[in-house]
């Protein structure tokens, strides 16, 4: 096996993470956008409010998948020392901040009063830790003395990657609420996670090349992750099967219509479906990038 | 505050890895774990004339390697939590067990190849200049035992005039974090941007 894919395999735990958090985000961030709006329903409102759950349940799955990797998270406290000097600890820091936020957030939509203009506050600020918090994911690894990672490919594919993967979320957790939201608003979710797509692409070709020419005393990129073009197209493709399949799994259900039939249930199978070839494909870019893992010297 | 460094005599050292077996016992490593690791640096050509003798451009030396106790070192920067970090009065760089969380990350930015996270422990360890030998006005154990007196240790004062800051290969280049690390180069010496050379043994170092 090569050196790089063992070493990939052996942080598994992170690509999870780097797969599912910041998609889980911005699908928070997305699927929180129409509850700005001032013609929802209160049953409407309510419902996409609890099923928040499902962007925060994938984001939660991420982090407590990175925290298996740790080796004593009894000190983890000690973190909070590091923010803003390392770019881990300011990860972190945006971590607990925006899940702190939107947990709050979704616990207070059961509460018998939450004023509506405090409900669009939070959920503002929230959905802006989200944004913040996928930010310092991608710069987690912004290290001058790790040379494959310090590409600022590197970190826009990661951004790139969420926003192919949390439109596609959003929309299957605002199809699974029945939530009222117009055909242009979730047209303008797939279209955003297909230009998104199409642009992430073109960022992995020009890290194909960046890369093409690394090497240091010890290997080159080729020698650690070969063939890596190849799992660009296979996260092309599975993303894009993500995308239509999502496209394909017919409009969103309006509140009142009736109980989930089996058509809803095909929507739901298509759109999670879709969400989970996404899912994959990009589960395969972030192996490719600790893969890479290169420094400057040894 | 007294920076402490190492001196490397790269014309002496046979790459023995007596300096690697000793730091091994002393320190009680696990299986897997050293702190000080001999790289084998090989490159070159051998080429033959129209007369049918051959000449040789190839190259080949060794680099024992503890940890370099940095000017400004990669994985102190990165740390989450303060445990990696340089000691105010000697410059020795070590890990304080009781913060550290084990993530890794100072493994993954040293371009010395020196922290490593000790899974049975749960944190990083590395090569600390044998502190506790230092404070009682010894060498680190490597220094003492190297056959060819090829290590060195003291103060950055009175080293730094046997040789030249570490920027030979398959080093990375100075500037990145500023070695402690003073080497008298062998003539087979390549700089530390070097591409042709390439470390021989990295089963056995990596």
């Amino acid at each position: 096996m090569a050196a790089g894919f063992a070493f990939a395999l052996s942080e598994i735990s992170l690509v999870l993470f780097t797969t599912l958090a910041p998609s889980g985000a911005v699908a928070f961030a997305l699927m929180g956008a129409p509850l700005h709006r001032g013609a929802l329903d209160a049953y409407a409102r309510e419902r996409i409010s609890k099923l928040l759950c499902i962007p925060l349940i994938v984001t939660m799955v991420g982090l407590v998948a990175s925290a298996t990797h740790l080796g004593n998270p009894d000190n983890a406290l000690y973190v909070i020392a590091g923010i803003g000097r390392s770019p881990l600890s300011t990860e972190v820091a945006g971590a607990v901040v925006f899940l702190a936020l939107a947990g709050v957030f979704w616990l207070l939509t059961f509460a018998r009063r939450f004023p509506l203009a405090a409900q669009r506050a939070w959920l503002g600020v929230a959905q802006l830790a989200a944004v913040v918090f996928v930010g310092t994911v991608a710069f987690a690894y912004w290290q001058e003395t790790i040379a494959t990672w310090h590409l600022w490919e590197a970190s826009a594919a990661l951004c790139l990657n969420s926003l192919v993967g949390g439109p596609l979320l959003a929309l299957f957790g605002l199809r699974a609420a029945k939530a009222p939201v117009s055909e242009a608003f979730a047209k303008g979710l797939l279209v955003t996670a297909g230009v998104a797509l199409a642009v992430n692409i073109a960022v992995y070709a020009l890290q194909c090349i960046d890369l093409a020419a690394m090497r240091n005393a010890m290997a080159s990129v080729s020698d650690l992750a070969p063939g890596f073009p190849a799992f660009v197209a296979a996260f092309a493709v599975l993303c894009a099967a993500g995308c239509v399949l999502s496209a394909r799994a017919g409009k969103t259900p309006a509140v009142g219509d009736g109980p989930v039939g089996r058509g809803i249930c095909r929507m739901l199978v298509m759109s999670g479906g879709g969400c989970l070839m996404a899912f994959a494909g990009i589960f395969l870019m972030r192996f490719a990038f600790y893969a890479t893992h290169m420094t400057v010297g040894l | 505050m007294t920076q402490y460094a190492f001196y490397f005599d790269s014309t002496r050292c046979t790459g023995c890895r007596t300096c690697e077996m000793a730091c091994k016992d002393y320190k009680d490593s696990s299986e897997g774990i050293h702190f000080r690791k001999v790289y084998d640096y090989e490159g070159g050509t051998c080429s033959m004339d129209d007369d049918g003798q051959f000449s040789s451009q190839a190259f080949v030396y060794h680099m024992s390697l503890g940890c370099q106790h940095c000017n400004d070192p990669a994985c102190v920067q990165v740390c989450p939590t303060g445990a990696m970090h340089k000691d105010a009065e000697t410059g020795l760089v070590s890990v304080d067990e009781g913060k550290c969380i084990g993530c890794g990350y100072c493994a993954m930015a040293c371009p010395y190849n020196v922290p490593t996270v000790d899974r049975t422990a749960g944190h990083s360890v590395k090569c600390d200049g044998c502190a506790e030998r230092v404070a009682e006005g010894k060498n680190p154990i490597c220094v003492d035992a190297c056959p060819l007196r090829a290590l060195e240790f003291g103060p950055l004062e009175d080293i730094s005039g046997m040789g030249e800051v570490a920027d030979i290969a398959p080093l990375p280049p100075a500037h990145y974090t500023g070695p402690n690390l003073i080497i008298k180069a062998t003539p087979d010496a390549q700089p530390a941007t070097d591409a042709t050379g390439i470390v021989a043994n990295p089963v056995e170092v990596m």
